[in-house]
Parts: structure tokens; C-alpha cells; sequence
């Protein structure tokens, strides 16, 4: 995964950028000594042996009849492997919609109770080419950020030419010379959070510089969490 | 009731009770539901290409194979390293003491977190609080319940509390003069950066 945006330094310049996404170490792999293992999704019941069809034309205590005769197993379907799908709505009485549905977003508050239904609101995205994330000149120092918030997801930033080297190299040596993260935001003023993808969900980035002579590192991280105790539940 | 996380720092344990720390608990949460046409919550359900299945809740499963086409159950398998090898299974560390080590904090930023614990302790040793409420950050070996990888935790303290953060080391590439940072082709999975959220 990689994208372009443009970052404006603390002089207010922008350039632009590419991010990526930095590898991960390598999850352990399962499987079994000398052989090859695969993972498939399969059929396992047929509209016609689920629980309900079932109970539909055998009566409720059908118990016996799974023992006598396995009709909740359709030999001739059960165990196909199941390839790609596509997602389709029923309604609740389980009859195949034919146009897409009414949606209502649902607003839950952090005790669980509802708090809100509304027309579902879009939420555009901010990160791109013509926008730039602004350098707010907001810093925190590395000891306390990592202490206050949560970083889930990290882009790494670099340069697209020379000229945005020498910006973003500059920019992470600043960073890195003074142990601190910089707050970046998106809109016109940086104070917006950052949204990547149209209905995406809204986090806060902050960059981190480091160096290595020549080299560097502008990791931007991004949060959607605080480290705070939820509220206490009122009695 | 799960075990308490236990770790010890100059042979002196400290003990925590621990919950996971869900972002809809401190900030609710919004989800979109689709609706039928008399207002009721519509079923997902799944259509195959082909068009042969609707697959509804409870129809699909999933299993490993072998090459000859054989189920295998999941305790056949195990843990292997690049080399094909197997790997030992390390048990939970949950109610197993863990060594702790004193971190720069920045080496907490070259981890994604995964999951975050909200701790209670039951009981901490005093030199290990002073040193957190100073703003110290201590790592330690972690894992939940049994696995062949064991992942890092990290404890932090701060004005709200003790926190466990379990992160996954991050391998960024360093950028140089006249070379572009190389882009390793992730699969689209869970590991992606995904912030859809509705």
C-alpha cells in the first residue's frame, strides 16, 4: 500500500510525499511438517438442513430423525469449497431484497445505550494530493505521547526527488534532535483529523523523525485512542 | 476470570487484574444497519459467483487441508519457521512471572499495537510505581494464551492508570539520497490500513 499527499514543514512549505505502509514482522505460519496446507472456506448446510428448514418438515423434536437418517446433510452440496461472494441483504423474514436498502446509522454511547439514529452521514476523505497535512507546530514529547496515546497504524514517509529529501530529512533530524513527535493535522488550519479514506475512520497523526548521517526515518503515527479509563458505569 | 498479569523487576513481583481496553467504551461507537422494507434490520447473507448458493449464517465453515484433500483438525498442526521446522509451543504467560526491561520510549513507536489491557493492580512493587509514575517504560514477554510467537508488552503508567500495550515490531526501511523506500507487497488482509469503519 502506497500513497501520495502533500506535508507542509514548519515553515509552512509543502511537498509531496509518499507513504507506505512498513512491513511487519512475519506472523508464524501453521501447518504440517512435509506437507502442503491449505485454508478453504466450505459449504457445511444447505438452506434445506438448516435448523429452522428442518423443524419446518420434521416438527421440533426432530433429534431422532438426525440420528436415524443425517437429514441435515445434503451429500450431494455439502463440502464444496466456496470461492469468492458477493454480499446480498435479506430482508428479516429472509426474502431476497431486489433493490440495495434503507440504511440508518446507529450512534451507541460508551455505556452501550443508544443515543441516536440518523440518515447516514459521509464522512469525506483528507489526505490527498491537493490538500496538504499541516504541521502544527504542536509537539509532544516522545515519553509522554507514548503514555497518552494509542499508535495503532504507522505510514512511513519519504521522499518522491531530491528537493523533498532534503525537506524531509531536515524534518526528522528537527524531530529527532528534540525527542518529539509533531502533530499533524488536515483542513485548512491542521486542526481536523485525518480521515484516508471516504467513510474511513478519523485519527490523529503525529510524526517522528529519526537519523543516521545521511539517512532518515519520518514514520507518521497514527491514533484513535487514548490511554484513559473508561467512565464508571452510574449505579 | 482470567489470570493476572505478573511481572517481576530486581526479583520483586507485581501483579495486575486486566481488561481490554475497547475504544467504544470511551468513545461509543456508530454502525450503519441496512433495512428492510417494513424498517426491520435486514439479514447479511453471502451469494456465490455462480450464483448456486445463498449462504446464509451457519451454512459455510472452514477448515485446513492437506494436498490430498484431507481435514485436518488444528492440533495437527503446528508453528513453523521459514525453514519448514517446527517451532515450540510457548504456553500463555498469563499468572507466569515475566522479567521486565527498562525501555527508551521510543522503542515503544517502532511497534504497532494490537491490543491494549487496562490494569488493575493488585499488587505493585513499590520501586516498579515509582519508576512508572516517573514516566519509565518497561517491556516484557507476552502471551495471552498459548503460541508459537510471543509478543511484546509494554507497561506504562500515566495519570488515568496502569496500561499493558501488546504492539508488533515494525521493519521500517531507512530513506536515503536518491533511493525510494522499498514496498513490500502486503496482502489485503487485516494487516492493511484499513479505517473503514462503516
Amino acid at each position: 500500500m502506497a500513497s501520495n499527499f502533500k506535508l507542509t514543514n514548519a515553515a509552512g512549505r509543502d511537498g509531496s510525499v509518499q507513504a507506505v505502509l512498513p512491513p511487519r514482522e512475519p506472523e508464524v505460519q501453521t501447518g504440517l511438517p512435509g506437507h502442503t496446507v491449505s485454508f478453504r472456506r466450505y459449504l457445511a448446510s444447505t438452506e434445506a438442513c438448516r435448523g429452522d428448514a428442518l423443524s419446518r418438515a420434521l416438527g421440533e423434536d426432530y433429534a431422532q430423525a438426525l440420528v436415524d437418517g443425517d437429514p441435515e446433510i445434503d451429500i450431494e452440496h455439502v463440502g464444496r469449497a466456496i470461492g469468492e461472494t458477493n454480499v446480498v441483504y435479506l430482508t428479516a423474514r429472509g426474502e431476497f431484497l431486489h433493490s440495495p436498502p434503507a440504511v440508518v446509522e446507529v450512534i451507541t454511547q460508551a455505556d452501550g445505550s443508544e443515543k441516536e439514529r440518523r440518515t447516514p452521514v459521509d464522512i469525506d476523505a483528507n489526505v490527498d494530493i491537493e490538500r496538504p497535512l499541516r504541521w502544527t507546530g504542536r509537539k509532544f514529547p516522545v515519553a509522554d505521547a507514548v503514555r497518552r496515546f494509542v499508535f495503532r497504524r504507522a505510514l512511513q514517509i519519504s521522499h518522491v526527488d531530491g528537493v523533498t529529501y532534503d525537506f524531509l530529512h531536515a524534518m526528522a533530524s528537527d524531530l529527532a534532535k528534540e525527542k518529539v513527535l509533531m502533530f499533524v493535522g488536515a483542513g485548512p488550519k491542521g486542526a481536523d483529523p485525518l480521515v484516508f479514506q471516504a467513510n474511513g475512520r478519523p485519527c490523529r497523526g503525529f510524526l517522528e523523525g529519526r537519523v543516521d548521517g545521511e539517512r532518515y526515518q519520518l514514520m507518521l503515527h497514527l491514533s484513535d485512542l487514548e490511554l484513559k479509563r473508561p467512565a464508571a458505569k452510574e449505579q | 476470570m482470567a489470570k493476572p498479569i505478573v511481572v517481576t523487576l530486581d526479583g520483586m513481583e507485581s501483579s495486575f487484574e486486566h481488561a481490554k481496553l475497547e475504544r467504544s467504551r470511551l468513545y461509543g461507537a456508530r454502525r450503519r444497519v441496512p433495512l428492510d422494507p417494513d424498517g426491520n434490520p435486514c439479514q447479511k447473507a453471502a451469494l456465490t459467483a455462480d450464483g448456486l448458493y445463498l449462504l446464509q449464517s451457519g451454512m459455510t465453515a472452514q477448515g485446513y487441508f492437506d494436498e490430498g484433500g484431507r481435514w485436518l483438525q488444528k492440533s495437527q498442526l503446528v508453528g513453523m519457521d521459514a525453514d519448514g521446522q517446527s517451532l515450540e509451543l510457548k504456553g500463555s504467560t498469563l499468572g507466569v512471572p515475566q522479567a521486565l526491561t527498562s525501555i527508551e520510549p521510543s522503542e515503544l513507536l517502532r511497534h504497532t499495537t494490537d491490543a491494549v489491557y487496562l490494569l488493575d493492580p493488585s499488587s505493585v512493587d513499590a520501586p516498579l510505581a515509582a519508576r512508572l509514575e516517573a514516566g519509565e517504560v518497561f517491556k516484557f514477554g507476552f502471551n495471552y494464551g498459548a503460541d508459537y510467537h510471543e509478543e511484546t508488552a509494554f507497561l506504562v503508567r500515566n495519570q488515568e492508570g496502569y496500561f499493558c500495550l501488546v504492539g508488533t515490531p515494525m521493519l521500517p526501511s531507512w530513506s536515503e539520497a536518491g533511493k525510494v523506500v522499498v514496498v513490500e507487497e502486503v496482502a489485503e488482509a487485516a494487516d492493511d490500513l484499513d479505517f473503514e469503519m462503516f
